[in-house]
């Protein structure tokens, strides 16, 4: 809907009322349509209506022509910000949160991943079976 | 004649196959902590570990497999890269543990010995004495299944800072008649072996940029009768001094994906730090490296040996 609901009524009221007595527009689509695209268009039907209505329809169409442009372009902005923000974030989460949990790291968790790594690399095995080896070393009768 | 009898019998216990629950963890004061559990089966001198459905190892006399059947691969360890093994083995072999235990002395000071019958099972019970328990600082105890000449149970106590730790192994034991097939690698997987050994294949080891030596490096190949082939390296540098670990992973192309699957399940490389690729660094091969190293600095390590490399036309 080109105007909002309310003014949409009023408009085609407006047209209406206007149009009382005179000769009916023809395609008043195709006008409105016109209207949008050609900022003002010479429309010799609606030039009768236009002089006796209190409602300066050009003016309307006007400044609904700028809300919607000005609606576009937040909303270009918006978009574009948007995805620039998200690729940004992701940029940083992906390349930097290596660097700054490394940097931060607690010194236990950095002594439990060497821990792990060695025991790792001695056994060869992983998981549940890597634990399981260390508690059979010493063992009398194991070894 | 009752002599070839009892061997007779002896072998046919050993020769017995057993499946069962192997669960262990530790015990402090109050708590139970790093609870983990196995399953097994064990039939002539070959044992079934199985951490996860079909993820299992297989160890045997000749050489253990491990056998990851999501990349339908098997691969086969070299015994020094597998330490734990004869202790496993020791523990669910039929007879082992029992055999040790009949050799102790009944006048050893060291170890009392005993027999209960527990829940109608024949149990023979053999732990430290106190007195080796206070002189030492730790204590073993055994429970044995008199019949299978099976281990159900094993604590080891120790005593730290004047509190004790105790380390629990519980096994459960169910005699069936297994069938062989659990016990060989699946015929149509692709073999690999991991090995200390190279063949015909240099690798870049940028030692003295990271600052650290260089603690091991493996090598995967495949596993062929007629001949073996390097199709993956692995070059590990741990730093004590700076708390980190640097593992270079190198690729043969077109078995990349795979073969860093290959390497990263065998050494248990589910760690924290952070994974970076470097494409092509030489012919036909690709470096990727798993680090908990700065990665900005690392960055510029490599960035700067590359352009080294490059300058000097080593190729590496």
């Amino acid at each position: 809907m080109f105007f909002s609901e309310n003014r949409n009524k009023a408009f085609l009221a407006e047209v209406r009322k206007g149009l009382q007595g005179q000769k009916k527009p023809k395609r008043v689509k195709d006008i409105l349509c016109d209207l949008i695209e050609n900022e003002k268009p010479k429309v010799p039907e609606l030039s009768g209506m236009t002089k006796n209505s209190k409602i300066d329809i050009f003016g309307i169409v006007d400044q609904k022509i700028k809300i919607q442009q000005r609606k576009l372009a937040i909303n270009s902005f918006a978009g574009v910000s948007f995805s620039t923000l998200a690729i940004c974030l992701m940029s940083i989460s992906y390349f930097g949160w290596g660097y700054v949990r490394d940097t931060f790291r607690n010194n236990t968790d950095m002594a439990n991943s060497l821990n792990k790594v060695e025991q790792a690399s001695q056994t060869g095995l992983s998981g549940g079976v890597s634990d399981f080896n260390t508690l059979l070393l010493e063992d009398p009768f194991l070894t | 004649m009752i002599g070839l009898l009892l061997i007779l019998l002896s072998v046919f216990q050993v020769e017995n196959s057993f499946y069962g629950e192997i669960n262990f963890y530790k015990k402090n004061q109050k708590t139970t902590i790093e609870k983990n559990e196995l399953r097994y089966f064990a039939k002539n001198n070959s044992i079934r570990l199985e951490e996860k459905k079909n993820e299992f190892f297989l160890l045997r006399e000749d050489g253990n497999v491990y056998v990851l059947q999501d990349i339908n691969t098997n691969i086969f360890f070299e015994k020094a890269l597998f330490p734990g093994n004869k202790e496993i083995f020791n523990l669910l072999k039929p007879g082992h543990v029992w055999g040790k235990v009949a050799e102790i002395s009944p006048d050893d000071d060291q170890w009392i010995k005993k027999e209960d019958i527990f829940n109608d099972v024949e149990i023979v019970t053999i732990s430290n004495s106190n007195t080796y328990f206070e002189e030492q600082g730790f204590k073993t105890t055994y429970w044995l299944h008199k019949e299978y000449k099976l281990p159900m149970k094993r604590e080891r106590v120790t005593l730290n800072e004047g509190y004790s730790l105790t380390d629990v192994i519980e096994i459960s034991i169910n005699e069936e008649e297994l069938n062989d097939d659990l016990f060989v690698a699946p015929e149509n997987n692709n073999n690999y072996k991991i090995t200390t050994k190279t063949t015909k294949k240099d690798f870049f080891l940028p030692e003295e940029i990271l600052g650290t030596t260089r603690q091991r490096t493996f090598y995967l190949n495949t596993h062929k009768l007629e001949e073996e082939e390097t199709k993956g390296a692995f070059v590990s540098y741990l730093s004590k001094e700076k708390d980190a670990y640097i593992y270079m992973v190198y690729f043969q192309h077109g078995l990349k994906s795979e073969n860093f699957k290959i390497i990263k399940k065998s050494f248990d490389l589910d760690l924290d730090g952070w994974l970076m690729d470097l494409p092509e660094i030489t012919d036909g091969w690709s470096l990727k490296i798993l680090s908990n190293y700065p990665k900005p600095i690392l960055r510029q390590h490599l960035k700067t040996l590359a352009l080294k490399n490059q300058l000097s036309d080593s190729g590496a």
